[in-house]
Formats: C-alpha cells, structure tokens, sequence
C-alpha cells in the first residue's frame, strides 16, 4: 500500500465534475484506492462516497492506493490533482 | 479519549451556559457520570476526574451548609484536577463561591432544566451515542420487511441496481456507497448516510439519481440497524455456494458478528427477489422455524419409519 498526501487548489474543490474525473482515473486501474480527509475514508472508485467528503478548496486529503497497479495509479490520480482536474484548460 | 465539542453537547442537551470557561471542546472518553457528593465531603479517593460532574439538589444543599474555608478547599481541589465540565440540574442558582473556583481554572459551567435522574439518564445516551465506535463501509444500506440488509461488493456488481428493485418493490434506502456505521451498544449496529449524500443514488448510464423525489418519502428511512450482511460476487464456477442452508455464516464489523450471505451474481439472477427471499427465511428461522432441518427432520422420520418396517 503506498499513499501521498495532496492539497486540493481548484476554485471549487471537489465537486461533482472534478469528483467524476478522479473515479473515472481511480476507476481504470484494479487496485483499491480509498480518498481520506481528516478522519473521514471515502471510496475512491465511487462517485457519492467522494462527494459525501465534501472537499473544497484547500483541503487536505490523503490518497490511498493498494493493488498490483497502484504505482501507476498514484501517479495518474496525483498528476490528475495537480494539474486541478485541467480546469483551466477547457 | 474523544472529544466533543462543548457547543454540541450544550445543543443536544439544551443546557444553559453559566460560564464558558477556556477550553473549545470537552474531552470525555467515557458515559460515565460523576455525582460528587462524596468529593465534597473530603474523599478524593477514587476520583472519577475524567467524567462528567453533576451537581444535585443534595450535593448543593452540603455546599450551602459547609464552612466556607474547607468549602473553598474542596472546590479548589474538586475543580483544580481537571474535570471536563460541571452541570447544575434542576435550574438552581449557582452560588458565587462555585463561580469564582470555576474561574480559577477555567472549567465550563452549565445549568439544565431537568431533576437530576433525568437529566443523568439524558448525558449517558448522548455520550454513549456521541462516542461510539464509527466506521464507513462502501456499501448500500436497504430495510427489506422491516430488516436491515447491507449489501456489499466490489464497484459495479450491481449493489444499486438491486437496491433499486428493492425500493421499486417498496422497501426503503437508508444509505447508497458510502454507509456510515456505529457501534451503539455491544452487538448492534447502526448505519446511516453521511449528510451530503442522503438519499442520493448513483445508477451507471444515469447518474445521480435522488430516491425522495423518485419515489417519494416512503421509499426511504434515514438509519437503521444492520441485521445480514449480503455478499454480492461474481458467480466462480470452483466456489462451492450453499446449497442446504443449514449452515450460517458470519462476518465482523466492529467486533459485532453479523450473519453473512454470499449471493452469486449471474445474468437473468434477479437478486432483489433473492434478497427478499433471504430475509424471509431469516425471519423465519429467527422464529424458530428453518426450512432445511425441517426437510432434513421428514427424511429422518421416513428412515425411522422404514427401518420399523423392516424390524
């Protein structure tokens, strides 16, 4: 299991476009990935878990990947988050 | 140790707040209460320091009629060792030499409305509520016949979609992926939704979905107490799946057992019937009946019978 802890800078956190995104990303790998902020552990792969962590602007959560891919699927989901879901680009 | 936040604990227990004190939150690791009465009287053996104080009638009646020196003393002492908060029932007056002890060392007064037993019974089930063990399992949270079923299995085996032909057939959502469950008293468990999502669904080639507005208030419940846990998994050729029934199976949450049911998931299973099915047999077998040693009961009886015969 490995993990990294990130801050969350997109203007509106994670809300349900940017949260549909991360379980699109977390979804394409076979390993568990599980999304922790404060003391609160949310599924990564589904959406309502993710949104029912309420995370906005500044946050810090904490990604948790354990599974055979999760080297790559950290580092999909960290660029993923910082790059602030590419909200800027489109 | 817990903590709760002092402003939470004044709201669910409508306290009035006589003096603040210093600290944000409370820190309680347990329900227990303390009615120091004993304290007073000079016996700080045993202390319960960590709990709650409540102040009665009695033990404010023993205040009023002790030498104010040894009053002062025993306050000092009672209050200088660091208890969380002080509660005065039945709305008395709080005389000024408790006022200026509690200032000494910034300790939280309050004041309720409620005699004593009342007000005690009150604090012991908002803490034991308050602390209890919580966990959040992904899952969806379902009461079938009155039943609390949660399902589980790997993202996409169909949890939702059977939960959702649960509601169609009248039974009623508790939680949807993320099921909040806490432990409220040694071996029973209550699971609800976190805020945010309550009573939101998500369907794949949908989306979000909200069952209230779908299916209207009687299609949902906001917590209920976990009584089977059903495994949802991809039918495996090599497992050997029950087949009698005459043998339970069990799972852990919390250190609470909870029978467990694997449901393999085939294309033209229609599991919500299988999971009404489920829970029928289990309230049968809870009052006493069960179908597999009943079978296996007649298959005796008729072994009996034919081997009299052959006497």
């Amino acid at each position: 299991m490995i993990e990294k802890e990130f801050i969350i800078k997109n203007e509106t956190g994670l809300h349900a476009r940017s949260a549909a995104m991360l379980i699109k990303t977390a979804g394409s790998f076979t390993s568990d990935v599980s999304i922790i902020r404060d003391d609160k552990t949310g599924n990564a792969k589904s959406l309502l878990s993710v949104l029912a962590l309420g995370i906005f602007k500044g946050a810090r959560i904490k990604i948790q990947v354990s599974g055979p891919d999760e080297v790559a699927a950290l580092y999909k989901i960290g660029k993923l988050i910082e790059n602030n879901f590419s909200e800027e680009e489109e | 140790m817990s903590s709760i936040p002092i402003d939470h604990l004044i709201q669910a227990l409508d306290l009035n707040v006589i003096y603040e004190g210093k600290a944000k939150s409370v820190d309680i690791g347990t329900s227990d209460i303390n009615r120091p009465g004993l304290q007073f009287a000079g016996f700080f053996d045993y202390f319960a320091k960590d709990r709650i104080q409540v102040i009665g009638k009695v033990e404010m009646t023993y205040l009023d009629s002790m030498d104010p020196a040894i009053r002062a003393e025993r306050l000092d002492h009672f209050i200088g060792s660091g208890i969380p908060c002080l509660i005065i029932s039945r709305n008395m007056d709080i005389p000024q030499y408790l006022l200026d002890s509690a200032r000494k060392f910034g300790c939280p007064i309050l004041r309720s409305k409620k005699v004593t037993t009342k007000l005690i019974h009150k604090l012991i089930s908002y803490l034991d509520s308050e602390l209890a063990p919580r966990i959040t399992r992904h899952g969806v949270l379902v009461d079938v016949y009155g039943v609390g079923i949660l399902l589980m299995g790997e993202s996409g085996i169909g949890k939702s979609e059977t939960a959702l032909e649960l509601i169609k057939r009248g039974h009623r959502l508790v939680a949807d992926d993320a099921v909040e469950i806490k432990k409220v008293a040694e071996n029973r468990l209550i699971g609800d939704s976190p805020e945010l999502i309550r009573h939101f669904m998500e369907v794949r080639g949908i989306g979000i979905i909200d069952i209230k507005a779908m299916y209207g208030v009687g299609a949902v419940i906001n917590s209920k107490a976990i009584d089977i846990v059903v495994y949802l998994e991809f039918w495996d050729n090599n497992k050997e799946y029950d087949r009698l029934g005459l043998h339970d199976e069990y799972t852990e949450i919390l250190g609470v057992k909870l029978p467990k049911i694997d449901l393999p998931v085939r294309p033209g299973r229609n599991l919500a019937i299988i999971v009404e099915v489920a829970v029928r047999n289990w309230r049968l077998r809870h009052m006493g009946y069960n179908a597999a040693q009943e079978l296996d009961n007649r298959l005796n009886s008729l072994i009996q019978s034919s081997d009299d015969k052959q006497d």
